[in-house]
C-alpha cells in the first residue's frame, strides 16, 4: 500500500477513534456516570489553547524569532496564577447567567445588548477565521508533506481545484463531527461532554507525539542536549536568536506575554473550554498548575528540534514549520514521522472543532437569531414558531457549515499570504480586543454600553486598519502604497506608523493603538454615558456575582404574561423536560402564591430568560421574552423612578441595620447556600478569634472550620474531613437550632442556628459564660442548701400563703411516707388533715408574723402506731415571701421517755415504802397466822392434852367443836388463817421492788422462754377463776434471726406469764359477759430484732383497753378486776422487772382488731454495768 | 450537579489567593526584561549543556507550577500525617 494511503487510513482511523470516544463518553454522561466532569479531563481541554500554531508553528518561529515563541505560554501561566481572581470570578458569572458564549457573556454584562452581542461576534468571526483557516491548511499541507514520504517536500503547489484539495475533506469530515457531538442539544450553555472528552485526549495525543519526537531528535540523532546547544554556540547569528536580546530590546517579549495572557480568555475557544464547558468551578484548582505544566511539557523540546532543523537542513531547503514532521522523515522514521502527523492533526482538529462551536453558537444566537427576529420570521409567541426547536438546531448546524467553509474559503482564497506564526498572533489581537470589555465588566459596575460599543468597534477598526490591511497589501490585493505612504498619501495614517509613530514589530504597535483606541474609549463614552436600568442590574449582578444580593436581583419586565402561556410559549424553544423542571420547581418551591392562570411573577421571567438564554443566548431571550409580554400603561421611566426611590430607601434601611448589627452585643455571621461567608459583626469576629485576614467575602465555612480545627477549638479531630463535612451538615440543618458549646478557653457560648429560606443560615453567637456561672452557683448553693434541709432530723416543710407546699425534705418523706414529688403543689390540709388545729395556728402565724407552737401532738401512723409530735410554725419573713415553714419533730421517744421516767419513780417511792412496811407488817402477820394455826392445834379432839382441858373445865371437846361447828368458829378461823396468809403474799411481793435477790443473767432464747411460759400457763386452769388457758389457741410468730436477749430467764418467765394470765382472764371475761363460749380466743406471740433489742410481743384478742386504763396499767395496785380478785401489783412488777432489772421497756399498745399488744424490748447484749 | 464536598471547595482560599497573586507579580517581573537580559547577555554560559537563558526561563517556569501545587499538597501531607498520628494515638490508648 503507498505509504500516502496509509497515512489517509491512518487519518480516518484516528477520526473515527475520536468519535468513539465522544460518543462513549456522552453515553456515560447521559447514564449518569460522566467521565468528562473531572478537573484532568478539564485542564487537558484547555490545552486545546496548543494548536498546530504551537506544534508545528513554535518550531517554525525559532527560526525567525528565537525564543520569541515562549512568551505566548508564559503569558498564561502568568494569567492562570491569578485564576482565583478573574477565571474564578468570570466562572460564577457565567454559571448564574447561563453564558453560552463570549458573545453572550459580553452582551449579557452591558444590557444585554443585541448591538454588542452582533459586534463580538462580527469580531470573533473576522479575527478568528484566519486561525481556524490556518489549521486546515496545516492538516492538509502536513498529510502532503507525509505523503510523499521518503521524499520530502515542504514547499508544495497550491491547489486549485476544489476535489483534489485534502483541506475541502478535512474539513467536511470536522464540520461532521462538531456538528454530531456539538448540536446534539439545543442548550447550548450544556456541557458537550462527549466533545470535551475527545479533545482533552486529543491534547493527550499531542503532547506524546511531540515529546516522542523531541526525544528522537535529542537523544537519536543527536547526542542530548549538550550536543544540540553546542550547535547554537557555533551559530553567531543562530545564538543571537537564542538569547532573545532583540526581542528583549523591542518590546516584543513583553507584548506578546501580555497578549498571550489576554488571549487565554478572551479567544472564543479558549472561553468555550474554560467558561461555558466548565462543569465544577472547583476545577479550575486542578487546571491552576496542571495547565501551566502542559505548557512547559509541550514546549520543552521546541528550541532542540528546531535547532536540529536548522543545523540539518540546508537554509532554506525546507520550511521550518515543517521541522516537526521532516525531522523524522529524514532519519528514516516513517512511523515516528506517521505520529507526528497525528499529533499535529490532534492540534488542529481539535481547535477547529471548539472554535467552530464557539463561533457557529454565536452566529446563530447573536447573528442570525436576531435577524430572524427583527424580520419577523421568528417570535416567540407566533403560531408559526412551533417548529423552534428544528429550526434553531438547523440554524445551529448550518452556522457549523458556514463558519468551516468560510474559513475554507479563506485557505483558498488567502493562500500563502501569511506565515503561521503571524496569522496566529493576528487572530489573538482581534481577540484581546475583548479584554477591555470583559475585566472591565466583571470589576467596574460604571461600564456603559455605549463605552463598550465604542470601545470594541474603535479597536477592532484600528486592528484590521493596523494587521489586516497591511497584510492584504502585501497580498496584492490592496495597494502597497497604503502601507507604504498611507491612504491619500497621508504619512500621519500609514498603517504601521499611525500618526507618525512606527515600532520596529507591527503587532506591537497594532496592540497600542487598538488598545489605546479600544480602552480610552472605552473609558471615556462610559464615564459621560448614563447606563439604562437593565445595565445597572446586569452591571450589580456582574461585579456584586459573589454577593448575596445578587441571587434576588429580578429585573423589571414591562409588562405580563400568565403563567400558563409563558410555560406553553418557551416549550416550544426548550426541552420539555427541562421546562418541566423550571415550573415545578417554582411552584413547589412555595417562594409565593402559584396559579397557572396568574401572571407570571418577575424572578419566574428572569429563571425563563436564563433558561431561554441558553438556547438562543442572553440578548435574544430578552427581547423574545418582551416581545410576547402584554404592554401596561405605566412607562419605563416611572418604574425607573420608583425603583430608584425604593433602591434609595433600600439603601437606607440597609445602613441602619448594618449599624445595629455591628452594636449588638451578640456574634452574629451569615452563611449562604454555597457556604461563603456573606455577613458578620464585630462581636462575631471578637467571640469567635478569628484573624484579619479571614474576614473577607467568599470565605467558606469550610476554611472557618478548617481554621478552628488548627487553633483546637474543637479538640483532638482524628479524621478532618469527615468532621468538617459533618459540620457543615450540622451547620446547614433545615430546622432551627440552639444550643450551647464551651470552648477550650471554657467561655461558653449561646448558638442559635436560623436556616433562611434563601438556603443560607444565620448564626447568633452569645457569650453565656457569666450567666452559665451564675446558674452553676445558684444550682450549687441550691443543692446546699436542699442537702442541708434533707439532713436536718425535724421534718420541714415550706408552704406558700395559699397553703400550698412548696418544700418537703427528706425526714418529711419518711414521717409521712409521701415524696416529695408527689408532696410539692398540693395543700397542706390534703397531706396532713389530721390536724386541723396546726392548720389554723399556720394561718394566724403567717397573718401575725409570729412563730407559733404546739407540742405533743398524738396521731396514730398507717400501722396503728401512735407517735407523738412537736409542730412549730415560723412565718417567712422575708421582703417579698409569704408564706410559712413548719418544722414536725417526732417526740415519740421522749414523750416515751418520760412516762417510763414517771413510772419508774412510782415504783421506787412503792419499793421504797414495801421494804419499810414489809418488816413491820410480816411480824404481826405471823403471830396472827401462827396463832390461828396454835387455835386450830387446840381446838382438835385428837390432842390429848385438849380433851383433859375441856373435861378439867367441864365440857367435853366434842362439845366445844359441835358449838365451834354450828357457830361457824372454824371457817372463821380459817378465813383469818388465809387473810394472813394473803397479806403475807402482798407483802413479799411489795418486796420485789426493792429487793435485789441473786439474779442470774445470760443470753437466753426467748422463743424457749416463750414456749415454756405458755406450757406452764396451759396447767394452770382453775374453774375458781373463771378461765381455761387450753382453750385459747396460740399463734407463734418468731422471727428466724431473733438474737438471744441478756435476761434473767425466771423474771423474765413470770413477766410473761403474768402477762398471758392477765390477757387470758381478760379475754374469758369479755366471752363470758357477752354469752360467748370464747372459742375464738387467740393469743399471738411475736419474737423479732428491732435494732438492738429482741423484741417480744404478746397480743390477744380481748376487749382492749380504753386510753385512759393504758395510760395507768403499769400503776402499782391499779386493778380492772373485782375487789379481790387482783392485787393490782402484777403489771407494775412486770414493769419493774423489765425497765429496772433488764434497761429495757414495756409497753402496751391497742390491736386495730380489738384487744391489746404488750411490746417487750429487752437488750441483746449485757450491758456494761447491770 | 457537584456534590456537597465539591462545592465546598469551590472557593478559593484567602491566604491562598494573596500568595498566587503575590507569585503571579514576582513571576511576571522575573520573566521579563531587564531581569531576562541579565541572563541573556551571557551568551556563553551554560549549565548542564543548556543555554543558561533558556534554563532560568524553565526554572523559574517550573518554580510558578510549583508555588500553585505546593499549598495543595502540604494540605494533603499535614492532613494525612494528624489522621496518621490520631490513628496511632487511639491505638496506643
Amino acid at each position: 500500500m503507498p505509504f500516502v494511503w496509509l497515512v489517509f487510513v491512518t487519518s480516518l482511523a484516528y477520526l473515527g477513534l475520536l468519535f468513539l470516544i465522544a460518543h462513549y463518553a456522552d453515553r456515560r454522561a447521559r447514564q449518569g456516570r460522566s467521565i468528562g466532569a473531572n478537573p484532568y479531563v478539564y485542564s487537558l481541554s484547555l490545552a486545546v489553547y496548543c494548536t498546530s500554531w504551537t506544534f508545528y508553528g513554535s518550531v517554525g518561529r525559532v527560526a525567525t524569532d528565537g525564543i520569541g515563541f515562549l512568551p505566548i505560554y508564559l503569558g498564561p501561566t502568568l494569567v492562570f496564577l491569578v485564576a482565583p481572581f478573574l477565571l474564578r470570578k468570570i466562572l460564577k458569572i457565567a454559571e448564574a447567567q447561563h453564558t453560552t458564549s463570549i458573545a453572550d457573556f459580553i452582551s449579557s454584562r452591558y444590557g444585554k445588548s443585541q448591538k454588542l452581542a452582533g459586534l463580538v461576534t462580527v469580531v470573533a468571526v473576522i479575527g478568528i477565521m484566519p486561525y481556524i483557516a490556518l489549521q486546515l491548511k496545516a492538516i492538509s499541507t502536513s498529510f502532503d508533506i507525509l505523503g510523499g514520504y521518503p521524499t520530502i517536500s515542504t514547499y508544495l503547489p497550491h491547489t486549485t481545484s476544489v476535489l483534489n484539495d485534502k483541506a475541502f475533506y478535512v474539513t467536511i469530515v470536522l464540520a461532521l463531527f462538531t456538528i454530531l457531538f456539538a448540536t446534539r442539544r439545543l442548550d447550548a450553555s450544556e456541557h458537550h461532554e462527549g466533545l470535551m472528552v475527545a479533545i482533552a485526549f486529543e491534547s493527550l495525543v499531542k503532547l506524546f507525539a511531540f515529546l516522542a519526537v523531541g526525544v528522537f531528535v535529542t537523544f537519536f540523532m543527536f547526542d542530548g542536549f549538550e550536543s544540540i546547544f553546542d550547535r547554537v554556540e557555533a551559530d553567531e547569528g543562530l545564538a543571537r536568536l537564542i538569547s532573545g536580546e532583540a526581542l528583549f530590546e523591542s518590546g516584543s517579549w513583553t507584548s506578546l506575554m501580555v497578549l498571550a495572557g489576554l488571549a487565554i480568555f478572551c479567544l472564543p475557544r479558549q472561553f468555550q473550554v474554560t467558561v461555558v464547558e466548565n462543569t465544577n468551578r472547583s476545577h479550575l484548582d486542578k487546571a491552576m498548575w496542571l495547565f501551566p505544566l502542559y505548557l512547559l511539557a509541550i514546549n520543552f523540546f521546541v528550541l532542540p528540534i528546531a535547532i536540529a532543523g536548522l543545523v540539518t537542513f540546508p537554509p532554506g531547503a525546507v520550511n521550518p514549520d515543517t521541522f516537526v514532521l521532516a525531522l523524522p522523515m529524514v532519519a528514516e522514521q516513517p512511523g515516528l514521522a506517521l505520529l507526528v502527523y497525528i499529533g499535529g492533526l490532534s492540534a488542529a482538529s481539535g481547535m477547529v472543532i471548539v472554535a467552530t462551536v464557539a463561533l457557529s453558537t454565536m452566529v446563530s444566537n447573536d447573528l442570525i437569531v436576531p435577524l430572524l427576529l427583527r424580520l419577523r420570521l421568528f417570535h416567540f409567541g407566533s403560531r408559526a414558531s412551533d417548529t423552534a426547536t428544528g429550526m434553531l438546531k438547523a440554524l445551529r448546524r448550518l452556522s457549523i457549515l458556514g463558519v468551516l467553509f468560510l474559513a475554507y474559503s479563506y485557505v483558498t482564497l488567502i493562500g500563502d499570504s501569511y506565515a503561521l506564526v503571524t496569522i496566529g498572533l493576528v487572530s489573538f489581537a482581534a481577540a484581546a480586543q475583548f479584554a477591555p470589555l470583559i475585566i472591565g465588566g466583571i470589576f467596574w459596575k460604571g461600564a456603559t454600553l455605549a463605552g463598550a460599543l465604542t470601545g470594541l468597534m474603535s479597536g477592532f477598526l484600528v486592528w484590521g486598519y493596523t494587521l489586516v490591511l497591511p497584510a492584504f497589501a502585501q497580498s496584492g490585493w490592496l495597494p502597497l502604497s497604503i502601507v507604504e505612504l498611507g491612504p491619500f498619501e497621508i504619512g500621519l495614517l500609514k498603517p504601521q506608523a499611525l500618526f507618525g509613530v512606527a515600532w520596529e514589530n507591527p503587532l506591537i504597535h497594532s496592540l497600542f493603538w487598538s488598545a489605546f483606541f479600544n480602552i480610552g474609549l472605552y473609558l471615556l463614552v462610559s464615564l459621560f454615558s448614563r447606563q439604562s436600568l437593565i445595565e445597572r442590574t446586569q452591571a450589580r449582578a456582574f461585579v456584586d456575582v459573589f454577593s448575596p444580593k445578587s441571587e434576588y436581583a429580578t429585573r423589571p419586565w414591562e409588562g405580563q404574561i400568565r403563567i400558563a402561556d409563558l410555560e406553553r410559549i418557551v416549550e416550544r424553544f426548550v426541552d420539555r423536560h427541562r421546562v418541566e423542571q423550571l415550573f415545578g420547581r417554582y411552584r413547589d418551591s412555595g417562594s409565593s402564591a402559584y396559579s397557572p392562570g396568574m401572571d407570571a411573577p418577575a424572578d419566574l421571567l428572569t429563571q425563563v430568560e436564563k433558561l431561554l438564554a441558553g438556547v438562543v443566548g442572553s440578548a435574544s431571550a430578552r427581547v423574545m421574552i418582551n416581545s410576547s409580554l402584554r404592554r401596561t400603561n405605566i412607562n419605563l421611566d416611572s418604574v425607573l423612578d420608583i425603583i430608584d426611590e425604593a433602591s434609595s430607601a433600600v439603601e437606607g434601611s440597609r445602613e441602619v441595620l448594618k449599624s445595629v448589627i455591628e452594636n449588638v452585643d451578640q456574634g452574629i455571621s451569615m452563611f449562604d447556600k454555597e457556604m461563603n461567608l456573606v455577613a458578620w459583626n464585630r462581636r462575631f469576629v471578637e467571640i469567635n478569634g478569628l484573624p484579619e485576614r479571614m474576614l473577607r467575602s467568599g470565605v467558606t465555612l469550610r476554611d472557618i472550620c478548617s481554621y478552628n480545627i488548627d487553633q483546637g477549638e474543637y479538640g483532638l479531630v482524628e479524621d478532618r474531613e469527615a468532621f468538617i463535612q459533618q459540620y457543615i451538615r450540622d451547620t446547614f440543618q433545615p430546622q432551627r437550632m440552639v444550643f450551647e458549646k464551651v470552648r477550650p478557653n471554657d467561655t461558653v457560648l449561646e448558638l442559635c442556628r436560623t436556616p433562611l429560606a434563601a438556603g443560607g443560615v444565620v448564626t447568633t453567637y452569645t457569650d453565656i459564660t457569666q450567666r452559665k456561672q451564675a446558674e452553676l452557683e445558684l444550682t450549687r448553693l441550691r443543692n446546699l442548701l436542699g442537702n442541708i434541709i434533707d439532713s436536718m432530723p425535724s421534718a420541714l416543710i415550706g408552704i406558700d400563703v395559699a397553703g400550698r407546699i412548696t418544700h418537703w425534705n427528706r425526714e418529711a418523706e419518711r414521717m409521712s411516707g409521701i415524696k416529695a414529688a408527689a408532696a410539692i403543689g398540693e395543700t397542706l390540709t390534703q397531706l396532713i388533715p389530721q390536724f386541723p388545729d396546726v392548720l389554723q395556728k399556720v394561718e394566724r402565724a403567717i397573718g401575725e408574723l409570729a412563730p407559733a407552737q404546739e407540742t405533743n401532738l398524738r396521731w396514730e401512723d398507717a400501722k396503728g402506731e401512735v407517735h407523738y409530735m412537736d409542730v412549730t410554725i415560723y412565718p417567712l419573713l422575708a421582703e417579698s415571701v409569704e408564706g410559712a415553714v413548719i418544722r414536725l419533730d417526732d417526740v415519740t421517744e421522749t414523750v416515751r421517755m418520760e412516762e417510763m421516767m414517771v413510772q419508774s419513780e412510782k415504783m421506787l417511792s412503792v419499793g421504797g415504802l414495801a421494804a419499810g412496811m414489809a418488816h413491820e407488817i410480816n411480824n404481826p402477820l405471823a403471830g396472827i397466822v401462827q396463832s390461828v394455826q396454835v387455835m386450830n392445834t387446840r381446838l382438835g379432839p385428837e390432842m390429848a392434852k385438849n380433851r383433859q382441858v375441856a373435861e378439867a373445865c367441864g365440857t367435853s371437846i366434842e362439845a366445844i367443836d359441835r358449838y365451834m361447828d354450828k357457830r361457824g368458829i372454824a371457817p372463821l378461823l380459817e378465813m383469818v388463817s388465809e387473810s394472813g396468809k394473803r397479806a403475807a403474799k402482798i407483802v413479799s411481793s411489795m418486796l420485789s421492788f426493792s429487793r435485789k435477790s441473786d439474779l442470774k443473767f445470760e443470753l437466753r432464747d426467748l422463743r424457749l422462754l416463750l414456749d415454756e411460759t405458755v406450757e406452764i400457763a396451759s396447767n394452770d386452769y382453775n374453774l375458781a377463776k373463771h378461765y381455761d388457758f387450753r382453750r385459747i389457741s396460740i399463734v407463734r410468730e418468731y422471727a428466724a434471726d431473733l438474737p438471744e436477749a441478756w435476761c434473767e430467764g425466771g423474771q423474765i418467765q413470770q413477766v410473761l406469764l403474768n402477762l398471758l394470765k392477765n390477757g387470758a382472764q381478760a379475754m374469758f371475761e369479755a366471752a363470758t359477759n357477752g354469752d360467748q363460749s370464747g372459742g375464738n380466743d387467740r393469743f399471738i406471740l411475736r419474737a423479732y430484732r428491732d435494732r438492738q433489742w429482741a423484741c417480744v410481743e404478746i397480743e390477744d384478742n380481748g376487749p382492749g383497753m380504753s386510753p385512759a386504763v393504758r395510760r395507768r396499767i403499769f400503776e402499782p395496785f391499779f386493778t380492772t378486776k373485782e375487789v379481790g380478785s387482783g392485787t393490782g401489783l402484777g403489771l407494775s412488777v412486770s414493769y419493774f422487772i423489765i425497765t429496772q432489772n433488764h434497761r429495757g421497756s414495756i409497753e402496751v399498745k391497742p390491736v386495730r382488731e380489738g384487744g391489746s399488744c404488750f411490746v417487750i424490748r429487752l437488750p441483746t447484749k449485757p450491758p456494761e454495768r447491770v | 450537579m457537584a456534590t456537597e464536598r465539591e462545592r465546598v471547595r469551590v472557593t478559593a482560599k484567602g491566604g491562598g489567593r494573596a500568595r498566587m497573586l503575590v507569585a503571579a507579580l514576582i513571576g511576571a517581573m522575573m520573566l521579563n526584561p531587564p531581569l531576562l537580559e541579565i541572563f541573556s547577555s551571557a551568551t556563553g554560559s551554560r549549565l548542564f549543556g543548556w543555554p543558561l537563558i533558556i534554563l532560568y526561563i524553565n526554572l523559574i517556569w517550573l518554580l510558578l507550577i510549583v508555588l500553585v501545587v505546593y499549598p495543595k499538597v502540604w494540605r494533603l501531607l499535614r492532613e494525612a500525617w494528624r489522621s496518621r498520628a490520631g490513628t496511632l494515638r487511639k491505638g496506643r490508648y
